[in-house]
């Protein structure tokens, strides 16, 4: 059984009606195109061999007890979180697992519960069509997807110069529990900033459990005028799980939207990250931490589409590939005609520390406009020799001192994270996560 | 007789091939301030760091004692734990690693090597704090990443700091004084004093005199094609500094 | 922004100056391309059988291919068929001396600025010139072989020298490598072979000058250059086309080898025939060139300036084989109007300490459109290799384009990699100073666009800089104000 045969045969029984149409156009749209290979430039470096060769299926819904969870999230290290959680169970809403803070202007539901009149403020996304040949696992998505969060805040405007870090913070929390055989679970998430409001967004995985699984995880989100969001992405993935996710972003005039990505551990991990500034002044700042080890293979393709004057975009990514491991970068910056006053910059650092590792890094910019400032720098190395020595002439063991480096390298990136709490809580997974690591 | 700090003895060292050091001789006794002064190319930095054990220098023959063993058979970090410091000539930048977090860790790695009880973070910042005041630095570099982003002076400041934090034994100044105004100077200088004691040994690498008025040396000596050629009190620093080198070479040569 | 975009339209058309055509009878075969075509072209050039059989499997190869689509560039579907593979100037190829050459060929190159006559040579130059598919002459021939050099078209080298062609043909760039290299491989007219001994330094530069002349002929010649140990040689290559409403396909192969610490430097100042403002017409310029530094310690050095041709695709690369080895690249493309470019380089490290350094600079103005496309790739036995890249770009307008397209490939962890790049404008304030210290407006741009390009221009050889100054200040014409 082919991998596209196998993730189809997972597809939902019967789905709320103003969903049907829209699955059955991608149903079509999946059977023409399958899913991407590496002919496609954008899955030129990613093979999917390692997800293949499972007969997946759609796990059970309704495993996980509240005192599961408990105990599942203090084994990986989460910190009891102020704010709102909406858990997804093998895709499936838990509402059991999930509360939701009173406050003024949100309104967070699963998409599994919308009746027909609600569901018209998703309709446009979920009615989005995805029929590149390379985007065969988003369109796979519209059709396979069981559940999601439908999310809207409009929340009070901010006051001017309020700390993001003091904005509301919501968690979406997706648990995989695979049972005997492999799970292939879909999650479709919209998120909508109305004008002025500011939010934190803590987007995470947890496994449950050995077992294989794969996950396809779709989000839309809308920052509308002046709002501004955070949102902070740690998947933390089981040796045998994968994840493919895309998170597709429309940035309003004057909204700001910053993003943190964590990735240590699974399979296969494939991040593509698209972001359209649509409305002038718009800043975006996309962030990436990848430190992957023995076989695991990530890969972020971030693309940043400038369509109107004067936005400014940033991508920092910064990479530790040990072991057996493999890190894929595409940045790409698009600068559409008369989109002046544009400023993008991007920047890939990698870190080679095994001599089976490898990264494959490729900073695209297109660019049609004139009055721009674009730039971007790659690296590629070992540890400085220099910094290492001056840690060791203070009396640090070289193998501690290359680990502080190596720490010192990534966190950079994530110091950025505005909420405290998680930016705290990333970089102590960061940290253990190199802590045995052969620098 | 107490034991000396230091003892370089016919000390032979290349980097890349290139002999530098060529036969040096020195001995810096507990208490003393040990000033090396020469032109450039002499081989001043090389010595600096071929006692703190950078790759990249050969030691080709020679020996150097430190309080009684043998330094050049240890690592660059065991030479730190045994009290070695050296204040770099150019620190380097470490984006991303907290100084604080950064002196602990040695400061820590010091104390297991003495089989002493490692500082909490508590202990710490107070230590920390008493040698900021003692030195009046403010604190406001505790917060940044190591040198990185520092003003020369504010580099060089971190290197007294960290000196004072950690106690050596024995410190290497590596031109503490290149690049500093006589502001930076004097505050890089009454650190150095301040840790002056019968118990520490310091040898002072620098090319001008202009550091020595602050820091007031014991001896002198002068560092020619990889050797010391000639000592003497800081009379002689005075000398160097009002007529150059030229004399001393006409004496060799004579 | 205003005041600028309206000296962009005030500023005079630029005019190609090589853009005339030499009325000279012609051997010319009819269009379309077929097994019997490149028989024939073989036939004509009294090939032994081997090479008719090498061109039948390149042939071949070629049938099976598609033609590559990834470049960032756009054109029409090429016809293969309606072009026309052979065209030769009728007074025959060969000439025992120079009298001999119509004197309309040699007014051509004059007029081009290459004068062939001895009497007028370039001092220190030998060039062999190539007019439509065929070798016309090779100067300073008695002086090279004096040194040991060999200096002649490939169709002579196929005579005289099969022994060294068999060896090294193909071994660079084989004939399935793409799809235009297969092309190549199949109909290549004629071209230049270089053969540097053991030991020697090339007493003077080495050039080829391409012209193509003919009407809906394409141009595929191939250059073969092999320095053997401890050997140097420095090359240019020159080419321009008459001015014609029709695209014209010129598809050469390039092929360097460079032995145990052989030095090989090939300079390209291309000026095909870009099209006119409209974008009707210019060269279709789809080259493949590589180079492979096969010994240890050797090194390869590519050096071009590209203002010509409608469409560029065009990728001088380095194989770092050897142990040590180096390889550059210093670029500076120009598109103007609608020209479009898609060129870089690849450097492959596979030996240890190799090192290779890539400087890219591109211009755009009008609506053109330039890409760079690089890989640098260090594989698993590369130990301590080492990459430097820097692709700056440098906009003027704002309705042409600038893009970057690096790939980076390292699966060595004591590998050294920086990649970085830049994208500019001609800013306001840089020409406000300029006006304001009494420089015209048109000077300050070829002065900032000259600044922009120092670093490459200085890897020129001298006559090659001076020349590729001047060029760029006319291909900006109409340009900047």
């Amino acid at each position: 059984m082919s991998l596209i045969e196998a993730l189809l045969s997972t597809a939902p029984d019967a789905t709320a009606g103003w969903w049907q149409p829209s699955r059955e156009a991608h149903r079509v749209i999946v059977e023409r195109h399958g899913l991407p290979d590496r002919r496609q430039e954008n899955w030129k470096y990613t093979a999917l061999r390692p997800i293949e060769g499972h007969r997946y299926q759609a796990p059970e819904q309704g495993v996980l007890q509240p005192e599961d969870l408990a105990e599942l999230l203090d084994a990986n290290g989460v910190p009891q979180l102020t704010g709102s959680r909406i858990t997804f169970v093998n895709g499936h809403y838990a509402p059991a697992l999930s509360h939701v803070d009173d406050v003024a202007g949100l309104k967070v539901r699963a998409l599994s519960q919308l009746g027909d009149a609600e569901a018209a403020s998703a309709s446009a996304e979920l009615a989005t069509e995805f029929s590149r040949p390379d985007e065969g696992f988003a369109a796979l998505n519209t059709l396979l997807a069981s559940d999601g969060v439908l999310l809207e805040f409009s929340g009070t405007t901010h006051a001017d110069g309020q700390d993001m870090a003091t904005a509301p913070v919501v968690e979406l929390l997706f648990v995989d529990v695979p049972g005997a055989t492999p799970a292939a679970t879909a999650v479709r998430n919209i998120i909508k900033i109305g004008p002025g409001a500011s939010l934190s967004l803590l987007e995470r995985y947890v496994s449950a459990g050995e077992g294989v699984a794969l996950i396809n995880s779709l989000s839309q989100v809308e920052l509308e005028a002046k709002s501004r969001l955070s949102h902070v992405r740690l998947p933390l993935l089981g040796e045998e799980r994968s994840l493919i996710s895309r998170l597709d972003v429309r940035l309003g005039e004057g909204s700001d939207y910053r993003c943190f990505g964590l990735d240590l551990s699974g399979t296969l991990v494939r991040h593509d990250l698209n972001v359209a500034m649509v409305g002038r002044d718009a800043q975006a700042s996309l962030n990436g931490v990848y430190a992957p080890r023995g076989k695991t293979h990530i890969d972020n393709h971030v693309a940043v589409d400038h369509r109107v004057p004067d936005a400014v975009s940033s991508q920092a990514f910064k990479g530790v590939l040990s072991e057996r491991s493999r890190g894929v970068f595409n940045g790409k910056v698009v600068v559409q005609e008369g989109a002046d006053g544009t400023d993008a910059s991007q920047s890939n650092a990698n870190l080679l520390l095994s001599p089976d590792a490898e990264i494959d890094t490729k900073p695209e910019l297109e660019i049609y406009a004139d009055d721009v400032k674009c730039a971007h720098g790659t690296t590629v190395g070992a540890l400085s020799g220099d910094q290492l020595f001056y840690l060791t002439a203070r009396g640090i063991p070289e193998v501690e001192a290359r680990r502080m480096l190596t720490t010192g390298f990534c966190r950079e990136v994530l110091e950025g994270i505005p909420v405290e709490s998680v930016r705290d809580h990333a970089i102590s997974l960061l940290t253990d996560h190199l802590q045995d690591i052969q620098a | 007789m107490t034991q000396n700090i230091l003892e370089i003895k016919d000390l032979h060292a290349s980097v890349e091939g290139k002999q530098i050091l060529k036969g040096l001789t020195l001995t810096v006794a507990p208490g003393e301030v040990a000033a090396i002064m020469g032109p450039n190319g002499a081989g001043k930095s090389t010595l600096a760091n071929v006692l703190a054990g950078r790759p990249g220098y050969t030691v080709d023959s020679g020996s150097v004692s430190y309080l009684g063993q043998d330094l050049l058979a240890l690592e660059a970090d065991e030479r730190a734990c045994a009290g070695v410091f050296l204040a770099f000539q150019y620190p380097v930048e470490i984006p991303g690693v907290n100084n604080t977090y950064f002196l602990r860790a040695a400061l820590n790695a010091q104390r297991r090597s003495r089989d002493e009880e490692e500082l909490d973070s508590m202990a710490f910042l107070k230590l920390v704090r008493a040698r900021l005041k003692a030195l009046h630095i403010t604190d406001d570099l505790l917060h940044r990443a190591v040198n990185e982003g520092f003003s020369g002076g504010e580099k060089k400041r971190n290197e007294v700091f960290q000196m004072a934090v950690l106690e050596p034994r024995l410190a290497i100044l590596d031109e503490t004084d290149s690049g500093l105004d006589i502001d930076a100077l004097k505050i890089v200088a009454d650190g150095v004093n301040e840790l002056r004691s019968s118990e520490r040994g310091f040898v002072v690498v620098t090319h001008y005199q202009r550091l020595l008025d602050h820091i007031v040396p014991d001896t002198v000596h002068v560092l020619m094609d990889g050797r010391i050629v000639k000592s003497g009190t800081s009379d002689l620093a005075l000398r160097l500094e009002k007529e150059g080198y030229a004399w001393i070479q006409e004496e060799l040569a004579a | 922004m205003a005041t600028e975009n309206q000296h962009i339209k005030e500023l005079v058309k630029r005019r190609y100056e090589p853009g005339f055509f030499t009325d000279i009878e012609s051997d010319t075969i009819a269009p379309g391309l077929s097994e019997d075509v490149v028989r024939f072209i073989s036939e004509k050039k009294n090939e032994p059988g081997w090479m008719t059989e090498w061109r039948l499997k390149a042939f071949a190869l070629w049938q099976n291919m598609p033609t590559p689509k990834w470049a960032h560039v756009h054109y029409p579907e090429i016809d293969f068929q309606a072009i026309s593979y052979y065209s030769a100037p009728k007074s025959g190829a060969k000439y025992e001396s120079w009298d001999e050459v119509d004197p309309k060929l040699i007014e051509t190159y004059d007029k081009l600025g290459v004068p062939l006559h001895e009497r007028a040579r370039l001092a220190g130059v030998a060039v062999d010139a190539v007019f439509d598919s065929v070798s016309v002459g090779t100067t300073f021939r008695k002086e090279l072989a004096e040194a040991g050099v060999i200096f002649c078209s490939m169709s002579e080298a196929i005579q005289d020298h099969p022994e060294l062609v068999r060896k090294y043909l193909g071994s660079v760039v084989p004939q399935g490598d793409n799809f235009y290299a297969a092309l190549n491989s199949a109909v290549f007219s004629d071209g230049s072979f270089v053969l540097i001994p053991k030991g020697v330094r090339c007493p003077m530069e080495l050039s080829t000058y391409f012209r193509i002349n003919e009407l809906n002929t394409g141009q595929f010649e191939r250059t073969l250059i092999i320095a053997e140990e401890d050997s140097h040689v420095s090359y240019l290559e020159g080419c321009t086309a008459p001015m014609r409403d029709e695209n014209q396909l010129h598809a050469a192969v390039v092929e360097l080898v460079a032995l145990d610490r052989a030095q090989i430097k090939y300079s390209t100042v291309q000026n095909w025939y870009p099209g006119d403002e409209h974008g009707k017409g210019g060269i279709y310029n789809f080259v493949t060139k590589r180079g492979d530094c096969r010994g240890e310690r050797s090194k390869i050095s590519w050096t071009q300036v590209e203002t010509g041709s409608a469409v560029t695709w065009k990728y001088p690369s380095c194989i770092l084989r050897g142990d040590h080895s180096s390889g550059e690249f210093y670029s500076v493309a120009l598109t103007h109007n609608f020209q479009q470019a898609d060129t870089g380089t690849k450097m492959v490290h596979l030996g240890k300490n190799t090192r290779s350094h890539i400087i890219s600079k591109g211009i755009s103005a009008g609506r053109g459109q330039n890409a760079y496309r690089g890989l640098v790739q260090v594989n698993k036995k590369a130990d301590n290799a080492r990459n430097f890249t820097q692709c700056d770009s440098l906009l003027i307008g704002d309705r042409c384009g600038a893009h970057t397209f690096p790939y980076i490939e390292a699966k060595n962890a004591t590998a050294q990699i920086e990649h970085e790049a830049s994208t500019s404008k001609i800013s306001d304030d840089q020409l406000f100073y300029c006006l304001q210290r009494g420089i015209s407006e048109e000077d300050a741009v070829s002065m900032i666009v000259d600044g922009f390009c120092k670093e490459v221009f200085k890897e020129l050889p001298m006559e090659f800089a001076v020349e590729a100054k001047k060029l760029l200040e006319v291909s900006l014409e109409g340009a900047v104000g």
